[in-house]
C-alpha cells in the first residue's frame, strides 16, 4: 500500500477545507468527453467543465490508461483527474485535464456479485446496496479504494470523484443540510457545537445571577450549575452494545470515557480520552492505544471504584461486538478484534524496539522506540494502565472517528462479570484469547450482562457525571462524578470565568410535545428546549429577570434527501433522474418547510468534510424548462407512468415536501400520488425495492465521508483485483 | 348477598377465555399485516443484517402464527418478554405507565364526580329553568371541546400566568410504597409535601379530562334523575306525603344505578389511557405507550396492552355489577 499512514485527521481536514476554499481550478469552457460506464450501459455525465491548459502533458497517462483500462470514465476533481474503469487495455481518452492522474482498474467478480433482484429480495436496500438500486461498479471500486487509502490527498480526490459521480448520476436528490437550532437563554455559556458529538455539560457554564427556578420534580431547582434540558427521546437501551440513535449517545457522552474523543467543537483531530497516546504500523493496519491510568469507574449506588485498564477496554469492545446488535457494524467492518489484546507496557515496550511503530499527533508525525518517548510526543507525563492492541482488517482513515463514538465508552469488566471476573479473565488468559469470553457474553438480549446493564439504570461509568435518577419517558438526572479522572477542569473552568459557574447537575426533561417545551422554557423551568423550527416565534425576545432567550443555528451533517428507484422505469433512465432533481423546488423547500434552517448540498457528503467539494458539480435549482427538455431527450411519455411518493407518517416536514413534489414533478406531466406510511412498513418496502420515491435523512456515525458516500452510493459489487496508480504530469 | 360467591366464580371463569380471544384477534390482526417490523426493532434505516437475522429469531418471527402467539403470551406471563424498542420486559414497561396512568384517572375520576354529579343533580331538580339551559349549555361544552384546546388553554393560564401548577416530568413518589399509587401512598404514609408535589403536577391533566367526561355524566345523572322521579314509587311517596329530603334519598339511590354503569365505564376508558392528555401534558401513560406499539408494530407491546385493556374493562364491568347490588338489593346476579 502506497502513501502515508491513515492517521493523518488533521491533514485530511486541510484537504477538505483548502478544496472547498479554492473551488474548481481552471474553470475553463472546453468540455471534456469521458466514455461511457460499462456496466451502467447507459450515457452517464456527457460533458464536464476541465482546465483550459489542457495539453499533451499527460502522454504518459494517457499511456498508462491504454495499457491498463479496457474502458475510462475521467472525473475532474479539484486537485487530481480521477480515472476508473475495468482492467484491460486499449481505452481511449482525450483531453486529461492538466492534473496528476489517479488511475483506477478493476476486475469484477460477476460469480460473486449478488444481483439486483437477489439484493432486493434480501431487503438489502440502504444496506448492502444503495436505496436507490443503482449499479455502477466504477463507484463500487472508488469506495472500496477509498476506504484502504490512507493517503488524505488521495482519499480526498476520491471521494470528490464520487461526490461528482453522484451529483451527476442522481441516485438521490439531495435536498440539503439540516440546520439545527438550538433554543437557550443567555445565561447558558460556552454551550459550544459539534457535529457528531452531543455536548458534554460539565464544560458548560452558567451566570452566577441566573435565576433559580423549582422544577416539580422532588426539590430539584433549575438553578445556576444546572443544566436543564427538554426534549424528545429516551435511550433504547441503558446497556450502550444495545444503543443506536441519538439520545442514547448523548446521555452516554456525558456518563463515560471513550479511548478518544472530539474535544468540545474540535473536528479536525481527535483528543486523548481513556487512551492518553497512541501510535500504528507503517500500513496502519496495526493500533496501539496506551490506556490512562489512575481513573476509576464508580458506582453510585454502592460508592464502591473498579480502576479501568486495558483489558477494560478489550473485554467492553468484544461485548459490544459479540452483543449482535446493529451498532456493532463499525467494529465488525472496520475491525479484527479477534487479533486484538490487551497487553502490559513491557510487551509494548518490545514491540516499540523492533521499531516501524508511528505516532501521528497535533499533524505531526514521528517514528516512537520507546513508551517514554511516545507519551511525551503527546505530552502526557502521568500513569498509564496497559496498551490495547486493536487489529483492523485493512487500514482505515476514519478509525479514529469511530472510535470516539460513545457507544464505545469503556465499562469495568469487575463489574460486569461479577463473581465471574477471575475465572472469565483466566480462561481468556487475560485477554490474549478473547474467544474465550464467549462463554460469559451471549448474543442478544438475554445476555446476562445485558440485562443487568438494563435493569441497573444507574451503571458504573467514568464519565464528568453518573446518572443519579431516572424514570421512564420522563426524566434522566445526571450528577457530578466526583471521582472524574478531569475533575480538575471544574476549578480552572471557574477560576478562568468568574462570574460563571461550572455544571454540577444536568436534568433531561423529556417531553413529545413542542408546545409544552416551550411553555417549560418560557418560565424558565429549562435552560435549553428542543423547539421545531416552525415555533421558533415562539421563543424569540423572551425576558427573564435580566436575561434573555437566545436562538442559535449550526450547519449539520444531517441531510434529507428523495431517493428514486433506480432498478425501476422511468427512473432507470439518468435523465429522467436528472429531470426530476430540476424540477424540484429547493427554495421553497427551504423557505416553507425548513423555515431558512437547510443549506444546499449537491452530493452526498455533508458540507466542510473531507471530499465535499463546489466544483465541478451540477448546482441544481428549480427549473421546469431544463427538466422538461431532459424528459424530452430521455425519450419517455411521463403521463404514462404513475409515481408514488412514500414518507414516514407523522413526519409533517417530509409531508410537506411530498406534496410540493407532487406539484412540480406533475408540471412533467407524471401523476403523482403522496402515500404515508407506518415506519415499519416504509422501512420494508423500501429495503425490497418496492417503490417509486421515499424521502428519507441520514445523520452521521463518525466524522468520515465513507458514512455517507458507502450507503449512498454502494452497491455490493466484489471484485477480483482492484488497483491503483497516482501519475504526475 | 349470597350469590355473590358464585356470581365472582362464574364471572372470573369467563375470565380466561376473553383474554385469550381479545388477545389472539389483536395479534391475528397485526400477524396478517404484510409489513415487517424487524428492521424497525433494529436500528431502523441503519439497521444491520446480522442484528435483523438475530432479532427474527430471538422473537420467533421466523415461527409459524401459533408458535409466535405462545412465545408472546408464555413471555408476557413470565415477564421474560422484552420490549423491543427499549429493551424493557414488556410487563415492567407496562407498570411504570399503568401507574400514571391510573393516578391520572384518579385525578380525572375525583373531577367526574366533583362536577358531573352535583350539576346533573342540580340541572334535574331545576329542571327547564334557566340553571337548567345554563348548565346543559356548559356541558355541551365540555362534551364538545377538542380536549388539546382546553389543554394548551389551561397550561397557558394555570401554568405560565398563575404558576398554579407544573409541567416538567413526574414527581418520583413517596420513600415508602405500599400499593405504588403515588397519591394513595402519600395518604397512607402520611406524606404531605410529596402529595402537594403529586396534586400540583397531576390536578391539571386530570380536571382537563376530567370535565369532558363531566359533560357526559351529568347530561346522564340529570335525565337518570328526572326518570327515577317520574316513577310510580315518587308519585305514591309524593302523595303519602314524604318530606322533600327522603323523596330525594329514594330518587337518587334509582337513578344512581345507571349513572354508576357510566362511571364505571368512565374509569375503564380512563384507564385505557388517553394519548392526547398524557402528549400535551407530558405523562408518559398507557395511552402513548399504546399508541406507539401499533406505530412500530411493536407486537410484544401491543399484545401486553391488549391483554391490559382486556382486564381493565373486564374488571370495570364486573365491579359496576356488585355496586349494582349493593345500591339495589333486589337486583339478583
Amino acid at each position: 500500500m502506497r502513501g502515508k499512514v491513515a492517521a493523518a485527521l488533521l491533514l485530511v481536514f486541510v484537504v477538505a477545507f483548502s478544496v472547498a476554499a479554492s473551488g474548481c481550478i481552471g474553470g475553463g469552457k472546453s468540455p471534456t468527453t469521458t466514455t461511457i460506464s460499462p456496466a451502467a450501459g447507459k450515457s452517464t455525465p456527457s460533458s464536464t467543465t476541465s482546465s483550459a491548459a489542457t495539453t499533451v502533458q499527460s502522454s504518459k497517462a494517457v499511456k498508462y490508461i491504454e495499457g491498463h483500462l479496457s474502458k475510462a470514465t475521467v472525473i475532474d476533481t479539484p486537485k487530481y483527474a480521477v480515472v476508473v474503469g475495468p482492467a484491460g487495455s486499449g481505452a481511449k481518452v482525450s483531453n486529461l485535464p492538466n492534473k496528476p492522474v489517479i488511475v483506477v482498474s478493476y476486475k469484477v467478480n460477476e460469480a460473486k456479485t449478488p444481483s439486483i433482484q437477489e439484493l432486493m429480495k434480501n431487503q438489502q436496500g440502504f444496506g448492502q446496496i444503495n436505496p436507490a438500486f443503482l449499479r455502477d461498479p466504477n463507484m463500487d471500486a472508488l469506495i472500496q479504494l477509498a476506504r484502504k487509502v490512507t493517503d488524505p490527498n488521495i482519499r480526498g480526490a476520491l471521494y470528490n470523484a464520487l461526490y461528482i459521480m453522484a451529483n451527476k448520476e442522481v441516485p438521490e436528490i439531495i435536498l440539503g443540510d439540516n440546520k439545527a437550532t438550538r433554543v437557550y437563554w443567555n445565561w447558558v455559556h460556552n454551550w459550544y457545537y459539534n457535529p457528531v458529538l452531543a455536548p458534554r455539560w460539565d464544560l458548560v457554564m452558567e451566570d452566577k445571577n441566573a435565576p433559580s427556578v423549582s422544577i416539580g420534580i422532588g426539590n430539584y431547582k433549575n438553578a445556576p450549575g444546572t443544566i436543564v434540558e427538554t426534549t424528545i427521546g429516551w435511550p433504547s437501551s441503558f446497556d450502550p452494545a444495545f444503543d443506536y440513535e441519538t439520545f442514547g449517545w448523548a446521555l452516554y457522552h456525558n456518563v463515560g470515557d471513550t479511548l478518544v474523543t472530539y474535544w468540545e467543537n474540535e473536528t479536525k483531530k481527535v483528543s486523548p480520552d481513556l487512551a492518553v497516546a497512541w501510535a500504528h504500523n507503517k500500513d496502519g493496519t496495526v493500533w496501539y492505544f496506551v490506556i490512562r491510568g489512575g481513573v476509576k469507574a464508580y458506582d453510585p449506588k454502592t460508592g464502591e471504584l473498579y480502576p479501568i485498564n486495558a483489558t477494560d477496554v478489550e473485554f467492553e469492545f468484544w461485548r459490544v461486538l459479540r452483543a449482535g446488535y446493529s451498532v456493532n457494524w463499525m467494529l465488525a467492518t472496520y475491525t479484527n478484534l479477534s487479533k486484538s489484546y490487551a497487553m502490559t507496557d513491557s510487551e509494548f515496550e518490545k514491540v516499540l524496539q523492533n521499531g516501524g511503530v508511528i505516532a501521528d499527533f497535533n499533524g505531526k508525525t514521528k517514528e516512537v522506540k520507546n513508551l517514554n518517548e511516545l507519551l511525551q510526543f503527546f505530552g502526557y507525563s502521568g500513569p498509564t494502565a496497559g496498551v490495547y492492541k486493536l487489529v483492523l482488517p485493512h487500514p482505515y482513515g476514519g478509525i479514529l472517528s469511530v472510535l470516539a463514538d460513545p457507544y464505545l465508552m469503556v465499562i469495568p469488566a469487575k463489574y460486569m462479570l461479577g463473581d465471574k471476573y477471575e475465572e472469565a479473565m483466566k480462561a481468556a488468559d487475560w485477554g490474549k484469547n478473547p474467544e474465550a469470553w464467549n462463554n460469559y457474553i451471549q448474543s442478544g438480549s438475554k445476555d446476562p450482562i445485558h440485562q443487568m446493564l438494563q435493569n441497573n439504570y444507574i451503571g458504573v461509568f467514568t464519565g464528568p457525571f453518573y446518572i443519579k435518577a431516572a424514570k421512564q419517558n420522563s426524566y434522566i438526572i445526571l450528577e457530578r462524578n466526583p471521582h472524574y479522572w478531569n475533575a480538575s477542569i471544574w476549578n480552572k473552568l471557574e477560576e478562568k470565568n468568574p462570574n460563571y459557574v461550572t455544571t454540577k447537575m444536568v436534568i433531561y426533561v423529556l417531553s413529545n410535545d413542542a408546545t409544552t417545551r416551550i411553555s417549560l422554557f418560557q418560565k424558565g423551568v429549562a435552560d435549553i428546549a428542543a423547539v421545531p423550527v416552525d415555533r421558533l416565534n415562539a421563543v424569540k425576545n423572551l425576558k427573564l429577570d435580566s436575561f434573555e432567550s437566545r436562538i442559535d443555528s449550526f450547519v449539520t451533517p444531517d441531510m434529507v434527501f428523495i431517493v428514486l428507484n433506480a432498478a425501476k422505469k422511468p427512473f432507470d433512465n439518468v435523465k429522467v433522474r436528472e429531470a426530476l432533481a430540476w424540477a424540484t423546488p429547493y427554495e421553497q423547500i427551504y423557505n416553507a418547510v425548513y423555515k431558512g434552517y437547510m443549506v444546499p448540498n449537491y452530493g452526498p457528503i455533508p458540507i466542510g468534510w473531507l471530499g465535499y467539494t463546489e466544483c465541478c458539480v451540477i448546482k441544481y435549482k428549480y427549473n421546469i424548462g431544463k427538466a422538461l427538455q431532459l424528459i424530452k431527450e430521455a425519450g419517455i411519455k411521463p403521463s404514462d407512468y404513475t409515481i408514488s411518493i412514500y414518507y414516514n407518517t407523522g413526519n409533517t416536514q417530509r409531508e410537506k415536501i411530498a406534496t410540493l413534489l407532487q406539484n412540480t414533478w406533475g408540471q412533467l406531466g407524471f401523476k403523482i400520488s403522496v402515500t404515508p406510511l407506518s415506519w415499519p412498513t416504509l422501512l420494508s418496502k423500501t429495503a425490497s425495492g418496492d417503490f417509486d420515491v421515499y424521502i428519507v435523512g441520514w445523520a452521521p456515525d463518525f466524522l468520515d465521508p465513507d458514512d455517507y458516500i458507502g450507503p449512498f452510493l454502494q452497491s455490493a459489487v466484489v471484485f477480483d483485483s482492484l488497483n491503483y496508480e497516482v501519475i504526475k504530469g | 348477598m349470597a350469590g355473590l360467591g358464585k356470581f365472582l366464580i362464574r364471572r372470573g371463569l369467563t375470565f380466561i377465555p376473553t383474554l385469550i380471544g381479545v388477545t389472539l384477534i389483536v395479534f391475528i390482526i397485526a400477524y396478517v399485516i404484510p409489513a415487517n417490523p424487524v428492521r424497525a426493532w433494529a436500528g431502523g434505516e441503519k439497521a444491520s443484517q446480522a442484528a435483523i437475522e438475530m432479532i427474527k429469531k430471538e422473537y420467533h418471527l421466523d415461527q409459524p402464527w401459533y408458535d409466535q402467539y405462545w412465545f408472546l403470551v408464555k413471555g408476557l406471563f413470565t415477564n421474560s418478554l422484552l420490549d423491543p424498542l427499549n429493551q424493557e420486559p414488556v410487563f415492567n414497561n407496562i407498570g411504570n405507565r399503568f401507574i400514571v396512568t391510573f393516578q391520572l384517572a384518579l385525578f380525572a375520576f375525583f373531577f367526574v364526580i366533583l362536577i358531573g354529579l352535583p350539576l346533573g343533580i342540580i340541572s334535574a331538580l331545576k329542571r327547564n329553568s334557566a340553571t337548567d339551559m345554563t348548565l346543559r349549555i356548559i356541558a355541551l361544552i365540555f362534551i364538545s371541546t377538542p380536549i388539546y384546546v382546553i389543554a394548551y388553554l389551561f397550561i397557558w393560564l394555570f401554568f405560565i400566568h398563575w404558576n398554579a401548577t407544573t409541567l416538567a416530568g413526574i414527581p418520583p413518589g413517596p420513600p415508602h410504597t405500599i400499593t405504588h399509587i403515588p397519591v394513595i401512598d402519600d395518604i397512607l404514609t402520611l406524606d404531605w409535601s410529596n402529595f402537594v408535589q403529586q396534586v400540583e403536577r397531576f390536578w391539571l391533566p386530570g380536571f382537563t379530562l376530567g370535565i369532558a367526561a363531566a359533560g357526559v355524566l351529568m347530561r346522564f345523572t340529570r335525565n337518570s334523575f328526572l326518570e327515577a322521579y317520574s316513577r310510580d314509587s315518587t308519585l305514591f311517596l309524593k302523595a303519602k306525603g314524604v318530606p322533600k329530603s327522603r323523596l330525594y334519598r329514594h330518587v337518587l339511590k334509582n337513578a344512581l344505578v345507571p349513572v354508576i354503569t357510566i362511571l364505571a365505564l368512565q374509569f375503564g376508558g380512563l384507564l385505557a389511557g388517553t394519548p392526547i392528555t398524557e402528549t400535551i401534558f407530558n405523562l408518559p401513560g398507557i395511552g402513548l405507550y399504546a399508541l406507539q406499539a401499533i406505530m412500530y408494530l411493536d407486537f410484544p407491546a401491543l399484545i401486553g396492552v391488549t391483554f391490559l385493556y382486556a382486564i381493565v374493562f373486564v374488571t370495570a364491568n364486573l365491579i359496576a355489577d356488585i355496586l349494582y347490588v349493593i345500591i339495589d338489593p333486589r337486583v339478583r346476579l
